[in-house]
Formats: C-alpha cells, structure tokens, sequence
C-alpha cells in the first residue's frame, strides 16, 4: 500500500498544499482581477473611484440575495421565487408605509400597526423594516415548508410560488406601480441607498456585513455544517442524525431574509415596486452562486465566492456599456457566456484535484 | 497448455504512485483463476489492464501467443475478453431485455425486434439459473436479480475469457451456487474465467489456480487444492491470520439493556421481538431482503415502526436517529457510500457530523477541537490517510469503514448497531475492526452485528438471531453456532439441500 | 410632431450645455438616457436621439453626446450611474416610468448636473430645471370629446400606460371630458404601452368586454382592432386611451 499514516504537517507546507487543492476557490477572485484589467484596458473611464464604486453599490441587490441562495443550493436546494418574492416584500412595504403615513389609519391593521411605531417618518420606517423582514422570512417558510413537508422537487415549489408573488405584487399594484408616497419618509430612507459612510456607500457596508455574518453561519456553525451535509447527501445527513427537515426549512428562510434585506437597500433607490421588479433576479443570484464556485448539486458553499460572482456580473454589464466593443444589448448574451465559461473552468479543476 | 491471455511484467503507476509492478500471470482456457488481494493490493487495476480500460505503463499484454495492446473496453470485448463490474451498471427505468440488449438492440426490418430480444433474454437467465421476466422493469428487481442480469448481460457478447469482480458480494448462498454452476459450464466449454473475491472459502471451492496480489505485487501463483484459505489470507496480508476472530469472553452480566416485543416495520417486519444484555455482541443472520436491516433502521427512527422498546428500563420511541443518537443507540449503516459518509467531504467533517454539538464553542465550531478529535481518530483507529484533509471517498473501504465507526463512536453510544461491518473490507482490516468491536463489548456496551457473512456470525457473535421473510425464524445460542444451523433458520432447509436446489434451479 | 419633439429633446438638452460650451471654451458632455425600443415611438425617439447627437456633435466641436438606452426602469437608474461617473455636464432623461426615476435623477441632479427631462416626468417636478412635453391633458382631453360625440351613450374600458405623470394626465382629462356624456368608464388598466399586454388585459378588464370576446366573429375583429391600434396610436400624437364598445 501506498498510503501511509498521517503525520502532523508543517504549516508552510499545508499552506501551499491548501493553495493548491482550492484552486476552485480562489478561481473567482481570479476571474474579477482579470475582469477589472479587461475593464481598465477597455475604457479609460472605468478604473474611476466612482465607476467602481456604483459596480459594487448596484450589486448589492443581487449579493445579498446570493448569499441567502448560497445556503439553499449549498444544502440541495432550489429557490426560484427570489425576484418575484423580491417584488412582493418591495410593494408590501411600501403599501404599508403609505397605509402608515396616511392621515387616518384605512382599517383596523394599519390602526394597530400605528399605536406600535407611531405616526412619525423614523416609526413608520421602522415598522415597513420589520414588516419587509418578517414577509421575507415568511415567504422562505412557504418555500421551505412545502418543499419539505409536501416532498416535492424545490425547482417546482418555487416556480409555484414565483407565480403566485408575482400575482400577488401585480394585484396589490393593479396592474401599475406602488410608490412611496412620502417626500419626508422618501429623504429619511434615502441614505440607505445613497449615502455613505467614511467614503464607502452604505450598500456595499450592508453587503459585506451579510456576507461576513453568511460566511460565519455557513462555515462555523452547527447549521452551516448540517447545511453542507444535507447537500452533500440527504441519506448520511439523516442516518447522521441531522434534523434534516429543521436545516431544510431554515435554509430557506434565510434565503427569504436576505431577498428582504436586498429590498431594504433597494427600495430608497427606485421607492417603488412594479410588477417588473426583480424580474430574473433568481437567474442572476443562481449564476452569481454558481461563478463563485458553489456547486449547484449541493454539498458546497462559497459566501465570498458568491459576493465576487455577483460583482463579476455587474461589472461585465459596466464594462460592456463603457467600451464600445460589443453592444451592450448583448450584455445578457455575454453574461450567459460567462456561466458555461465558469462552469467548464470549475470542471476542469475539479478533473485535476 | 498455452495461456490464451498472459500478462508479462505488467506495471501501472498513477502519477508517482505505483499500484501495479512487473505481475506476469497466464491465463488458461477452461481454468477458472482467482485473483485476491486485500483492498488496494491492484486486483482492480489488473483487472482493468486486462479487459482493456487501462493500458499497462510497463510490460505487455499477450492473447492466444501474440503482443496485442487493447485501445479500450471494445476491443477487448472484440477479441472476446468481458469483464462483469462489481457495481451494477444498468438503465433502472428499463426493462431486463432492454438492459441486456442496450447498445446492441436486435434489429428488424430497422426496427427493433422485441420479440427476438425478450426471447433471447429468457434464455440467457435460464442458462444462469435465474427466473426473471424479460420484461421486469430493472428497478423492481433485488440486487442479485440485478447481478444476474448484469452477467446475462456480459456474457450475451461471445467470449473466450470471462472476468468476474466479486460477483458474490451481493449474492445469497443459494444465488452464490447457481453463480457457480455457471462458472462450471463456462469451465466446461473451454472458458477462461478469472475470478476475483474477498471469500476465501468460495475460491477454494471453485478455482484451479489463486494468484495472491500485495501491495501491487504479485506474492504467489499456487494451485487452489493445495492452499487452504488461513494460508491465502496469509499470503494476502503477509502475517499470520489464523486467528481471525477475537476470544470470546466468558458470558459476563446479563442485564438487559433493550428489550423489544412485537416490532412491525410495514413492508418489512412482523412482529419481531427480541432482547439484548449488557457487553453482549448479538448476530442477525438471514438472507439479503430478510428484513434485518428494516427491523434495525426501524428501531433507531429510519423507518416508520411499531412495537414496545424498552431501553434500560425505559419506554422509548426514536423517531429519528438524531434521537436515537441521544438515546446512546448508534447505527452504522451497510450503506456506507451512500448513507454513512459524506464521500464529497473531508475527513473531519464526516468525524464529527453525528457529535457537532461536543464540537462547539458557544454558537461555534471550535476547529481546534475537531483537528485533536481526528488525530484521536486516526490513531485509535488506524484510518490510513495518505493526507488529513483527503476526501472520504477517497479512503479504501476498510479505512471508510474505520473512520464510519470513528464517527459514531463520538458519540459514545451504549448501544451500537454495526449492519455488514467488513462488506467490502479487506481481510487484514477485519480483523482490527472485529478486534475493535469485541473491545466495545468488553467496555460493556452492548453490540448487535447483522451480517450475511456466516462465519463472521459464528466468530464473532454470543448468539444469533436468524430472521427469513421478515420474521425472526429462531436462535442460535453461542454454544450451537454453526454455519448449518444459520442456514436451516434462514432458508428453512439444511445445507446440502441448499446445494442441492440451486443445482435443480440452473 | 416626432422630430418636432425631438428637436426639443436636443435643443433643451444643448441650451445649457452649448452656452456653457461656447462662453468658457471647454468640453462639455450631454448624457442621454431614454428607454429602450419597445414599441414604434421609443424606437422612433432612439433613432432620432442618435441622429441629433451625431449633427450636434459634428455642428459644436468640442461637444460630446453620450446616448444610453435602457430596457427597464432599474437598467435605466444604472445607466443614469454609469453616465454621471462619466462626468456629464448635462442630462437629458426620458425616464422610463415616473415613480422609479426620481430617486436616480436626483441623485444625478445633486452632482451638479443639468437635467432635462422629456415626456414621461419625474415625480418631483424641482428637479427638473428644463421639461419638454406634448400637451397631455390636451390628447386625453380631446380624446374624451371624441368618444362622447361619437358613441353618445355606451361603455368603456381604457388601456392606459405605464404609470408615468403623462399618463396620468392623459386619463384624467379624459376622465373629465366624459363626464356628464352618457359614456361610462367600466375599468381602467395599465397596458404599458406594449402590443401584448393589451391584449391580455383588455381579455380580464370586465365580464361584458369578455363575453363579446368569446362571441364569435367580434371578438377576432376587435382583438385586431385593438392590436392595430396599439401599434399605430403609441405614436405620441394620440393620446393612451383606448376605448372598446362594450
């Protein structure tokens, strides 16, 4: 035999030796290095601190629901009601809001709601917050719920409830746009989108915090590990003794709290919802996931390779409107490309180890 | 008489590591060969080489006195050399004609010739001795249904050379010797069969001549009627395996730790019952598809299950294993690939996933402790790791077992249920984890093997129960054990007339 | 009317920029953004955006034009980024809808920057320091006396637009040039300006338009009607209402 007992390894060398059997994790942060050259030999523009910084601000959108995508496909799953749930929870919290900020409550619920927070901006705010964070955790339960208990494959789950929010966002629209009414709550919310904090847009504080908080559940948490085991294979999850269900469902929670948290950074910016809001956002957040390395049969999960994924797609998109080589009706085109190129690079290092 | 298929020097080496060096070996027609090797020694590899889907490094390859050098599976199968895989390899949703004739579809008209192709099906399983309807959907059918069909299958092409990869590893003893009796005709028409297992009472019983691999060496080439099989594991781990199976401690307190009455697992189990007594190791013996491994998923909460347990006194009711886990009831599946570990995962990940919550520093994982715990591991249990952070699958199946006992053992359960502890496990690695198993008895924990493996059963168990159709047909108390008695309970006929019927079967 | 309109678009944009330009003798560059071409007139207004800024750039040497079209509101608040990290000096937007825009033009608007806005407005009518538009409450307004003489009395759905200012002023003028007509408005839907929605909507809009639907022959002339018409009328000379006899 060949193998030989395992003897303590020095640190350099298991540095190294971790160097070179991730490859597959590093590859990400390669491939945005490489973008950022591409973009600075493209257009003189582009290496601008103000380029670069509404490629990170704008998205956002599309990390922060990554991450939460990155716990669904890491534990086997599926969610493609993302951009439709995105949809809902943006005009919900805006129907509230305005409901709120209205001279005399319209019914019973916004009375209630309005003895809880009050009648002023920073109340009625706090309230649409936490309202748009317990629709989205709800909506995830939905999700979870059903794929679980009803044992049915999340990729038909999902599409269901990606109908049925969508429905609900265009019926609750009727057909048109919700919109914060408000001027007052309007400039109370704004910095959230547009301000900044020390120089850095608040946007990009709140998606790296998410990021660092989805990087600690994920890898140095209980659950994060049973997320990882129930990808990896339900059986030996449950011959394990892993609550299978509980990790189930609670992905998707998370995955409805982060699409939350995603419209709390979104609604400053555009302060409405239409039925077009978010459209195909599940595919974005699912190619971001899969460019950062997460496989999407499961049993992985990369929080950081996520974040570098959904700037790689933003930044194709900036670089392709700034040069003048393709035209940017293409950028879809190219962005598609991008996910093959991805995948086949992921393959090939994956032969290799 | 001249070898129709002999290796000369043959080497094959993956990057740096050699796994085959300088084996020449022949191969004659009408003679069946068994090659054994504990896990990793390169019977696969050899195997490979021989049918085609690797070529040799070193060394070349001669058929019926001429250099050939096979550029694949094809043209190996061309010249008539078919190996039948270990791992059954067919279309589930398919029906058993399908499968057999999938990629070589008999043809009519230029449509296929269904008709010709059931008929065709029939006859080959008839010749194995098998009754299975051409038509059965390949999912309906047992695993050794699937066997035999994978064998049809192998031998439909015509062929001068037939590789077996331990065909009978799925096998029960009634299937094993209609296996055999088609060894024997295949013997008979001039056929060389090679012939590679794990059991080494069955390679006695039906080869000429044993080749003995160690290490990617060839050890010996002996006739078969002149090696016994304490002489070839011998060979194969290259130290004395006559002792096999640990002493027996004198029966020491009987206390009961669980008792169950009436267990029914739908489908199944009916009404079986039973007890089990502190430091006690209980067999279950019985046919594949007995209903063993259902009655004990059942009882650690796998399975949806009835009946009264009383563990230490206590009524209990897991409805899953992580319960039966906190219970101190650990069982380790026969499944390991499948439902023991994590194969994508590394090693410490897989140590520690059924204990996580031992692991955890407030809210999270202290990695530190995870790194002591697998060092713990990997000495305690000799896992064989080339590197701590390879992949599980990477492990050979005595190391992926070792490091499946590893894992449970965190949880320091009184109760350990082990199904199929050395399936797939080499010879020399049985022997620690039997070591293994009777040390946790005498910790006084209490053990119940279930195994399909007879002599294992005998070896290494106080009693055994034998369960047949889903019921628990009786026991065998440790002063009666014998491979006879196992067998009545298990079939409801002795021995010789197991023999007998399978000949009357094929 | 289109090129009427939209040589303001470029004389509105360019006023500030060209007297910029010409009084201190440096580069100036006009950012464009205008909705992608999903229908006649936006394509109309993307080709003759393009034509005018490559006449104005070939007619003032030292000016630079940069058109960026865009198929959604979001894409278009991006591209409003993309532009203002590109230093322009003036802005000429037509927003994509009215609600979503004014957040970004805003934040455009605090760089400093010149802002033009055409056509479909902004919420907040400050920010704009130059709006270019037809006289909407006019189209929706002769749009109304037109169906109150000619049907007298009947019912009628109106398919408006996307929920732009404009729109909205269309529909309440001719809400208001209705009233007291013996024509009544049974709904109102947004259709947003694209030959598919209307259709669908008009099918859901109420039971009495959908039973005339099903009934045979009418339903395939008045569905053609209607697509025809929402090809030819999104031109910016009709008004956004549609009106079908019940």
């Amino acid at each position: 035999m060949t193998e030989r007992g395992a003897e303590a390894v020095p640190p350099m060398k298991s540095l190294r030796r971790w160097l070179h059997a991730d490859l597959r994790v590093v590859a990400p942060f390669v491939a945005l290095g490489a973008l950022v050259l591409l973009g600075a030999l493209v257009s003189d523009r582009f290496l601008t601190v103000d380029n670069l910084v509404n490629v990170a601000t704008r998205s956002a959108f599309i990390a922060i629901i990554a991450v939460g995508a990155t716990f669904v496909i890491a534990g086997g799953g599926l969610d493609l009601s993302v951009g439709s749930m995105a949809a809902l929870i943006a005009g919900v919290m805006i129907f509230v809001m305005n409901g709120l900020g209205a001279p005399a409550p319209a019914n019973a619920f916004f009375a209630t709601l309005s003895t809880l927070f009050g009648s002023s901006p920073m109340g009625i705010l706090a309230a649409g917050i936490l309202l748009a964070l317990l629709l989205g955790a709800l909506c995830g339960l939905a999700n979870g719920v059903v794929t679980t208990f009803g044992r049915i494959e999340p990729f038909i789950v999902t599409l269901g409830t990606m109908g049925i929010y969508r429905g609900l966002i265009i019926w609750l629209a009727a057909g048109g746009t919700i919109t914060m009414r408000s001027v007052e709550l309007r400039e109370l919310y704004r910095p959230v989108y547009f301000g900044s904090i020390a120089g850095v847009p608040v946007p990009i504080l709140i998606f790296l915090a998410i990021a660092a908080a989805g990087a600690l559940l994920l890898y140095r948490t209980p659950f994060g590990r049973h997320v990882v085991a129930l990808g990896s294979s339900e059986d030996v999850a449950r011959y394990s003794g892993v609550p299978i269900a509980r990790v189930r469902v609670l992905t998707y929670v998370i995955q409805g709290v982060c699409v939350a948290l995603a419209i709390l950074v979104y609604v400053p910016r555009l302060g409405s919802a239409t039925p077009t809001t978010g459209l195909l956002w599940e595919l974005q957040a699912i190619t971001a996931v899969v460019i950062g390395g997460t496989m999407l049969k499961g049993g992985t999960g990369r929080v950081w390779g996520t974040i570098a994924g959904a700037v790689i797609l933003e930044l194709v998109a900036n670089i392709m409107v700034l040069s003048d080589l393709v035209s940017e009706y293409l950028v879809g085109a190219v962005q598609g490309a991008i996910i093959i190129v991805a995948m086949l690079v992921q393959r090939g290092l994956h032969r290799r180890q | 008489m001249a070898p129709i298929l002999s290796a000369h020097r043959i080497s094959r080496s993956f990057g740096p590591v050699e796994v085959l060096s300088d084996i020449s070996f022949g191969l004659e027609p009408g003679e069946v060969h068994a090659v054994i090797g504990e896990n990793g020694a390169g019977k696969s590899t050899l195997m490979r080489i021989l049918s085609g889907h690797l070529q040799p490094s070193k060394g070349a390859l001669e058929f019926r006195g001429e250099p050939v050098r096979f550029s694949g599976p094809v043209e190996a199968e061309r010249r008539g050399i078919v190996l039948v895989h270990q791992e059954i390899l067919l279309a589930e949703d398919l029906t058993v004609s399908e499968n057999l004739f999938l990629g070589r579809e008999l043809r009519r008209f230029g449509l296929t010739d269904k008709q010709a192709m059931r008929e065709s099906t029939r006859a080959a399983l008839a010749r194995l001795g098998a009754r299975i309807p051409p038509d059965a959907q390949v999912r309906g059918l047992s695993i050794a249904e699937r066997q035999f069909v994978q064998i049809a299958r192998a031998l439909l092409v015509p062929h001068q050379v037939v590789i077996f990869d331990e065909p009978t590893a799925v096998l029960t003893p009634i299937e094993a010797e209609a296996l055999f009796t088609t060894i024997r005709r295949l013997k008979a028409d001039g056929i060389a069969v090679l012939y590679i297992s794990h059991r080494l009472a069955e390679v006695k019983a039906i080869a000429e001549r044993v080749t003995v691999l160690r290490d990617g060496q060839l050890v010996a080439t002996r006739d078969a009627s002149s090696l016994e099989p304490v002489e070839m594991a011998r060979l194969m781990v290259g130290r004395d395996l006559s002792k096999l199976y640990p002493d027996k401690p004198a029966a020491g307190s009987r206390d009961m730790v669980l008792s169950v009455t009436g267990a029914s697992v739908p489908g199944f189990v009916h009404n079986a019952s039973f007890e089990l007594h502190r430091g006690e190791i209980l067999g279950f013996g019985g046919l594949v598809g007995a209903g063993r491994t259902e009655l004990l998923e059942g009882l650690v909460g796998l399975r949806s299950f009835r009946g009264e347990v009383i563990l230490e006194g206590r009524e209990v009711r897991f409805r899953n294993a992580g319960e039966a886990l906190a219970s101190g009831v650990a069982y380790l599946t026969e499944d390991r690939k499948g439902k023991g570990l994590l194969l994508q995962q590394d090693l410490r990940v897989n140590l520690t996933l059924a204990a996580l919550e031992r692991f955890t520093r407030g809210p999270l994982i202290d990695a530190a402790a995870e790194d002591r715990a697998l060092d713990g591991a990997l000495r305690n249990f000799d896992i064989r790791a080339r590197r701590r952070n390879m992949l599980a699958g990477q492990l050979s199946g005595g190391n992926q077992q070792k490091l499946l006992l590893a894992k449970m053992m965190l949880v320091e359960p009184r109760i350990i249920i082990i199904d199929e502890p050395t399936r797939g496990v080499d010879i020399g690695t049985r022997e620690q984890i039997y070591q293994f198993i009777a040390r946790l008895a005498a910790q006084g924990r209490s053990i119940i093997v279930i195994s399909s493996e007879m002599p294992e059963l005998i070896g290494l168990c106080d009693r055994v129960l034998v369960m047949r159709n889903g019921r628990i047909t009786g026991e065998v108390p440790g002063e009666d054990l014998s491979e006879d008695a196992i067998v009545f309970l298990a079939t409801g006929v002795h021995e010789d007339k197991a023999a007998a019927i399978a000949a009357g079967v094929a | 009317m289109k090129k009427l309109a939209l040589s303001a678009i470029a004389a509105a944009g360019v006023a500030f920029a060209l007297g910029a330009a010409q009084a201190q003798q440096k580069n100036v560059t006009i950012g464009v953004s205008i909705p992608a071409a999903t229908h006649g007139w936006t394509g109309g207004v993307v080709y003759h955006a393009e034509e005018a800024a490559k006449r104005l750039e070939k007619t003032y040497p030292g000016l630079k034009v940069i058109v960026k079209t865009s198929p959604s509101g979001a894409a278009q608040a991006n591209a409003l980024e993309d532009l203002s990290a590109q230093k322009i000096d003036a802005l000429v937007v037509l927003p994509f809808n009215s609600d979503e825009l004014t957040n970004p033009v805003l934040d455009v608007k605090r760089r400093g920057t010149f802002i033009t806005v055409v056509d479909r407005g902004l919420k907040d009518p400050t920010i704009q320091d130059i709006y270019v538009a037809g006289n909407n409450p006019e189209f929706g307004r002769v749009a109304g006396k037109y169906f109150a003489d000619y049907l007298k009395q009947g019912n009628v759905v109106v398919l408006r637009g996307i929920p732009t200012v404009i729109d909205e002023e269309r529909v309440t003028s001719f809400e208001k040039a209705l009233q007291g007509s013996g024509v009544k408005i049974l709904d109102k839907q947004y259709a947003n300006w694209t030959a598919m929605t209307p259709s669908a909507s008009c099918r859901t809009s109420c039971p009495s338009t959908r039973r005339s639907m099903r009934s045979g022959p009418r339903m395939t002339t008045w569905r053609w009607a209607c697509l025809r018409r929402s090809v030819r009328r999104s031109a910016p000379t009709s008004s956004s209402c549609w009106a079908v006899p019940a």
